[in-house]
């Protein structure tokens, strides 16, 4: 539904999980898309799909220095860039008080300084093209109390509000940025380790009554590039089958 | 009818969907019409006035009817929307785009505007949220979206009214969402950029761009399809960052 033709967009964290489904949709969506990704081969694996195995990198998104350098790498390859969708993720189920140090630390890293480094160097690159679209994946769990994953709620909420501030700042150079909160979303990984139990609890709690589709945040992903989004920045895009409006999160 | 944005070009995403439009005949209300038969919708237009709505349908074309509605009257948002799915042979959303603003300071409001107020915009709201929601129950399938304001989440000083009567147009969206999931039906609320009259706290660094319904317009026709088939209870803001900028724009120096 959406007419990505011809844009540009690299889509960090497109080696597995909902990455690789974002990667998929924008690419039959007509865009150019370069795959990264922490894992090379599955990277590679993914761009391979449609021919062009070489448009997939490794990238490291706790890395400074690997992270300018990919964009550099990126930037050159397609000649620009408009567009990014930034995915990489974990999370540590553990309760507040037994949450290491090292546990904190690897949560905030890759979900907060990834995406904190990754925007910023898409930035660089928009702003001074004269505009661009930045996505990032904050989560349900941003905006409402949740149990046993305070260091992954955290980040997110921090991701929320940090994309706000990029959106403000970049504005005037017109580069939009705008976050996705999923909720339970049936990613290969949550598919194989959420327990029945788990999945009954969150399904109660989900107006929907289900768990959301990757192709579910790849749509959203994919209107926010659109033009047909050129107003919309700054906000977060709840995919979540009504979960933030209907209540706690356990 | 004009190509607008990536949305309405090439995939018609509301092929075969049969739309109501209240408050049709306003400037949003006949583009949001214009732009959901443009994506494959039939629909039919309601307002106030029915030769206003039925210039508009003509406007569209065979796809397109003009009905008339008092949307605080409860027998006619009901004879409307049952109209409205006889004369489209069916009803799958609602697009509402009806309010009443009229901006006075809080000690200086008569109890007239005040009720006049929350009749059309948050009695009004409820009233063709729940004619429509009990056909689309009855199928198991549907799509609500609410024109709002972002004065329903910060409101705007000198218009506590109106202000009120959007918050409580929101929370009524949320309760909407939350209560008619299991029978198969979304909600969601629009945010526009404001119009010129509330434009008192622009910040200067939000987008600035020109053509507010045709946003508002891609917004609905999104929010309508398959392609936001788990998103329920959001209120989508394309009002250039404006509602988000809070009260920090700039550095202190």
């Amino acid at each position: 539904m959406f007419n990505l033709t011809g844009k540009r967009v690299v889509i960090t964290g497109g080696g597995g999980g909902m990455g690789t489904i974002i990667a998929r949709r924008f690419h039959a969506s007509g865009a150019v898309v370069i795959v990264a990704d922490l894992n090379e081969n599955a990277a590679r694996n993914v761009a391979a799909e449609w021919g062009a195995p070489d448009d997939g990198f490794m990238v490291d998104v706790t890395s400074e220095a690997s992270v300018v350098a990919f964009f550099r790498r990126a930037a050159d390859r397609l000649g620009g860039l408009d567009a990014i969708v930034h995915c990489p993720g974990i999370t540590v189920g553990k309760p507040f008080v037994d949450q290491t140090l090292e546990d904190w630390r690897r949560v905030i890293a890759i979900n907060l300084r990834g995406t904190f480094l990754c925007c910023r160097e898409a930035a660089r690159i928009m702003c001074s093209a004269g505009g661009g679209s930045i996505v990032t994946i904050a989560s349900s769990a941003a905006h409402r109390a949740s149990v046993n994953i305070c260091s992954y709620s955290a980040s997110k909420a921090a991701v929320a509000n940090l994309t706000r501030g990029i959106a403000l700042e970049l504005a005037q150079f017109g580069v939009r940025a705008n976050a996705i909160s999923p909720g339970p979303t049936d990613t290969e990984f949550v598919t194989r380790n959420h327990s029945a139990a788990r999945r009954a609890e969150f399904n109660a709690h989900v107006p929907m009554g289900r768990y959301g589709r990757p192709e579910e945040m790849a749509a959203a992903a994919a209107f926010l590039c659109s033009d047909a989004a050129r107003s919309i920045t700054a906000e977060v895009l709840h995919v979540d089958g009504g979960l933030v409006p209907a209540g706690l999160l356990k | 009818m004009t190509e607008m944005g990536g949305v309405l070009s090439e995939q018609r995403g509301l092929d075969g969907k049969c739309l109501l439009v209240t408050g049709g005949a306003g400037v949003i209300g006949s583009a949001v019409a214009r732009g959901l038969a443009a994506a494959g919708a039939r629909v039919a237009i309601a307002d106030m006035a029915a030769d206003e709505t039925q210039k508009v349908a003509a406007s569209i074309g065979p796809q397109a009817t003009g009905l008339a509605v008092d949307i605080t009257d409860e027998a006619s948002v009901d004879n409307c929307v049952a109209t409205a799915a006889l004369k489209m042979g069916g009803l799958h959303g609602l697009v509402h785009c009806d309010a009443f603003d009229q901006p006075t300071k809080f000690l200086e409001t008569d109890l007239a505007t005040w009720e006049k107020t929350v009749d059309v915009n948050l009695t009004g709201t409820f009233l063709c949220c729940r004619a429509v929601s009990r056909h689309l129950a009855k199928q198991g399938a549907g799509v609500l979206v609410l024109l709002t304001s972002a004065t329903g989440e910060r409101p705007e000083p000198g218009n506590l009214t109106y202000s009120a009567s959007a918050a409580g147009v929101i929370n009524l969206m949320w309760s909407i969402a939350i209560e008619m999931a299991p029978c198969g039906v979304r909600a969601n609320a629009i945010v526009p950029r404001p119009t010129e009259t509330h434009q008192c706290f622009l910040p200067q660094n939000v987008l600035n761009l020109p053509g507010q319904p045709e946003d508002v317009v891609n917004a609905a026709v999104f929010l309508l399809s398959d392609e936001a088939s788990f998103i329920t209870g959001m209120t989508l803001h394309v009002d250039g960052g404006i509602s988000q900028a809070g009260y920090m724009v700039a550095p202190l120096k």
